[in-house]
Parts: structure tokens; C-alpha cells; sequence
């Protein structure tokens, strides 16, 4: 699933799109139901019906989500290498946060983004390898904190995290977050060496 | 020297059906598969079978089976339909999942013109899930959902999918049969090879709907609830041609 908000499909911009794939050498389907024409029949189906079938496909799933949140969990970073403080945001939150991260910089701030590209499995391990620099995080979200325990749970308590949020009507402007970092910065004093 | 004159089709499989004593799915599933064998289209037909009582059609039918979300077998026959157009494609849908779940997709279907074929086992109930109220429960009739009978003003009134999809321009023979007497059943067979050659002859969107019994949940003997097809069911859903624009 791609989860978008209505802004992102409401923007335009200009794109790259990537060389095209082959279509022609497509891997084979031995599943596909075009007739039992010289080979048995084949279901398609969801529904398992069987108790102990039905346990056996759930850990089969199981595996499978285990192996995708390990192989695709991704994040994108910006300006975290020397940041002591980190904004975690996704979506149109992420590209506000860009804004005011730049306008925070100007500052003299040291402040980075961390946007999770994945939600789902989510980049757990990226933030909590990134808490042994940075004490303090603030979520910013375009709602009231959906994604506010996912990464007090990446953290397990070794970082502050601090929340803002505003839900669907007024979207925040790169100024407003900035003046959210800026407050927040001086408060936890991290403009003291 | 024996001579066999009944056996069992040769599209089903030898495992015993899980139908209720005296449900129709049974009959229905001999019908089709005997329709099947007989214009010996068997290795170029794909069902999608429904959610409901007969969505184990899907174990009982040997040929290819793709299950279909509830109520969106015609949406998923259509696409199978268009990939293969050379394949016979049909859905096999109950009164609940054709006529309130799938009521969009089965319009929007037929309207298109769609060239599948759709079996539509009406039982007037929710059969599955324990003799629910649907949308084509008769008027008085008692459900779980409506002790004391269906109340028009409280309830609305039965509807009546086949007639509403007889005015779309794409359906092209639509046809309500029944299986609850021998001369019913015969003439339900014919019913269902004439959509199939419909397709097959590629004119378009055709539907079988079979009134179908459903002791278990009418509360009645199977030989009450064959009955009460004539009775009953057929005051609300009178077995006709409701189109046919194949000549």
C-alpha cells in the first residue's frame, strides 16, 4: 500500500522517471487460469477454511512480513550529520520540515530531518542508531501523532521525543515549525557545547 | 451388458459436496457442469465462484477457479474476460452477493456489455451466514433479521436484480429459471447452455438467475421448500425470459 495525503495529489512538479523495465522476459505463472488445458485444474482463492491449514499460512505470512520489514525498511536523512536535534516527518510534513530546517540552520541551529519513506515496516533501526548523538527528536505530523509511539518505540526511552502537530485544515507553514525548532532547541539548551 | 445412464459429470470432482439436504447449489453445480462437458468447453472455461454457501464451488468444479471479494464476480469475470477473450468466463453468484454487495459492479457489467456469463442462485436469503434478511427476501417472509416477516415500510420491498439489469443496454439474454422440479430443472439447463452460446457467440452480457431452495434457513422439509418455490417465491419473482435480444 502507498499511503499519500491529498496535498501530495495536488502538487506538481517536474519528474525523472526511470529507465524502462523489459516487459517482454516476465517471470513465469505457473498460477495462471487460462483453462485446465492439458494440465490439472487450478484455485485461486484467499479464504482457508482448514484450522491447522489456516495456522500454517498465518506463519507463513509471518516470515514474509518478517523478511520485508528487514529488506525494504528505508529512510531518507537530511543535514543529520552533525545535528543535535532531528525532525521526524513523512509527506507533505517532511517537505515543510525541509523549509524550516533550512530556516533553522540560518540560525546557527544544528537540526537535521529524518523522514521515514517506509511507515510500514518502519525505519526502527535508522533512529535508534541515530539517539546516540541526538537526545532530542520532535515528530512533526500533519494530524495528532500516528506515527508518535512508532518512533517512541524505535527509541526505547534513549532519546526525548518531543510532538507537534496540527490535524487536517490549516497546513503548517516552514516558518511556523521552524519557530517550534528554534523554541524547543533553546529550552533542552542545545546551543551549549 | 450394463448400460450407464447416469453418472457423475465429468467437470466435478470426486469429493462430496458440503450442501445442506435439499439445498439447490447441488443440482445447480450438475447443470452447469453438464453444460460444460456437452459443448466440451471444459479446458477453456474459468469460474469465479462467490463468497457464500458457494464458494467452495471452487473444490467441487475441475476446471480453473479464481475466487472473487464479495459480490464483485462479474468485476473480476470481466477482467478475466478481456485478458482471455478466446476462454469461456463465467461468475456464479448468490441473491446476497450479486444483489446488495455487487449491485454496482453486476449493473456497470452488464451495461458494458460484458461478454461473461453470470449464474445467479437466488435463494432469497443470506444462506451462509445463518438465513439473514437480502435484499430479495419476499415480503412476509421470516429471516433472522426479520422476525415476523420482511415489512415493506420498514424493509423496503424485494428487489428485483434480473429486471433491472434487462433495461441496460449491453445485457442480452436474461433468463429466471428454477430447480425445484424436474420440468424446472430441465428448462434451467437449456437456460444455461443458451447464455453460454451467447457468449460464446460473443453478443454480450447474459444472466441465468435460479430460484434455488434453501431448507435450512426457510425453516421447511426439502420437499416444503421445492413447494414453496411455486407458492412463494414465484408470486414475487415470476420464472420468464426477461430478455433476450440473441435473434
Amino acid at each position: 500500500m502507498i499511503l499519500v495525503d491529498g496535498m501530495m495529489s495536488q502538487m506538481m512538479e517536474p519528474v525523472i522517471f526511470p529507465d524502462p523495465v523489459n516487459l517482454t522476459e516476465l517471470p513465469p505463472k505457473p498460477w495462471v487460469l487460462d483453462g485446465a488445458n492439458g494440465r490439472p485444474s487450478r484455485i485461486i482463492k484467499s479464504l482457508i477454511l482448514g484450522t491447522v491449514e489456516m495456522e500454517e499460512h498465518n506463519w507463513k505470512l509471518a516470515r514474509k512480513y518478517e523478511t520485508i520489514s528487514r529488506e525494504i525498511a528505508n529512510a531518507e536523512t537530511y543535514m543529520t550529520e552533525d545535528a543535535r536535534f532531528v525532525v521526524v516527518a513523512y509527506g507533505t510534513a517532511a517537505r515543510v520540515a525541509k523549509g524550516s530546517i533550512k530556516r533553522a540552520r540560518e540560525m546557527g541551529l544544528k537540526v537535521g530531518l529524518l523522514r521515514p519513506v517506509t511507515l510500514w515496516p518502519f525505519p526502527e533501526r535508522v533512529i535508534r542508531e541515530m539517539s546516540r548523538s541526538v537526545k532530542d527528536f520532535l515528530v512533526f505530523e500533519m494530524n495528532t501523532g500516528q506515527m508518535l509511539d512508532d518512533v517512541k518505540l524505535s527509541l526505547e526511552g534513549r532519546s526525548n521525543v518531543h510532538f507537534y502537530g496540527r490535524p487536517g485544515g490549516i497546513v503548517s507553514t516552514p516558518d511556523e515549525i521552524a519557530k517550534v525548532i528554534s523554541s524547543l532547541y533553546y529550552r533542552q539548551h542545545l546551543e551549549e557545547d | 451388458m450394463e448400460k450407464v445412464v447416469f453418472k457423475r459429470p465429468k467437470y466435478i470432482k470426486k469429493v462430496p459436496f458440503h450442501y445442506c439436504p435439499g439445498c439447490g447449489h447441488s443440482i445447480i453445480h450438475r447443470l452447469i457442469a453438464e453444460v460444460i462437458e456437452e459443448l466440451d468447453i471444459g479446458e477453456k472455461t474459468i469460474c469465479v465462484p462467490p463468497a457464500g454457501c458457494a464458494v467452495l464451488a471452487y473444490d467441487y468444479f475441475d476446471i480453473d477457479m479464481g475466487e472473487a471479494p464479495h459480490g464483485r464476480g462479474a468485476a473480476l469475470a470481466t477482467g478475466v474476460k478481456r485478458i482471455l477473450p478466446d476462454k469461456m468466463v463465467f461468475s456464479y453468484q448468490g441473491d446476497g452477493d450479486i444483489a446488495a454487495i455487487g449491485t454496482a459492479e453486476t449493473i456497470h457489467a452488464a451495461n458494458r456489455g460484458e461478454n461473461i456469463t453470470v449464474i445467479f442462485v437466488n435463494n432469497s436469503c443470506y444462506g451462509m451466514t445463518g438465513g439473514q434478511m437480502a435484499p430479495t427476501t419476499l415480503l412476509g417472509q421470516n429471516s433472522t433479521t426479520t422476525p415476523g416477516g420482511r415489512d415493506k415500510d420498514r424493509d423496503g420491498s424485494p428487489i428485483d436484480l434480473s429486471e433491472m439489469l434487462a433495461i441496460t443496454k449491453g445485457a442480452v439474454y436474461i433468463e429466471r429459471t428454477a430447480v425445484n422440479s424436474i420440468k424446472n430443472i430441465i428448462k434451467t439447463k437449456k437456460a444455461i447452455a443458451k447464455a453460454f452460446k451467447v457468449q460464446m457467440a460473443g453478443l454480450g452480457f447474459s444472466l441465468v438467475e435460479i430460484l434455488s431452495p434453501c431448507p435450512t434457513n426457510w425453516k421447511m422439509s426439502p420437499v416444503d421448500a421445492c413447494e414453496w418455490i411455486d407458492d412463494g417465491v414465484m408470486q414475487t419473482f415470476p420464472l420468464k425470459i426477461v430478455k433476450d435480444e440473441t435473434s
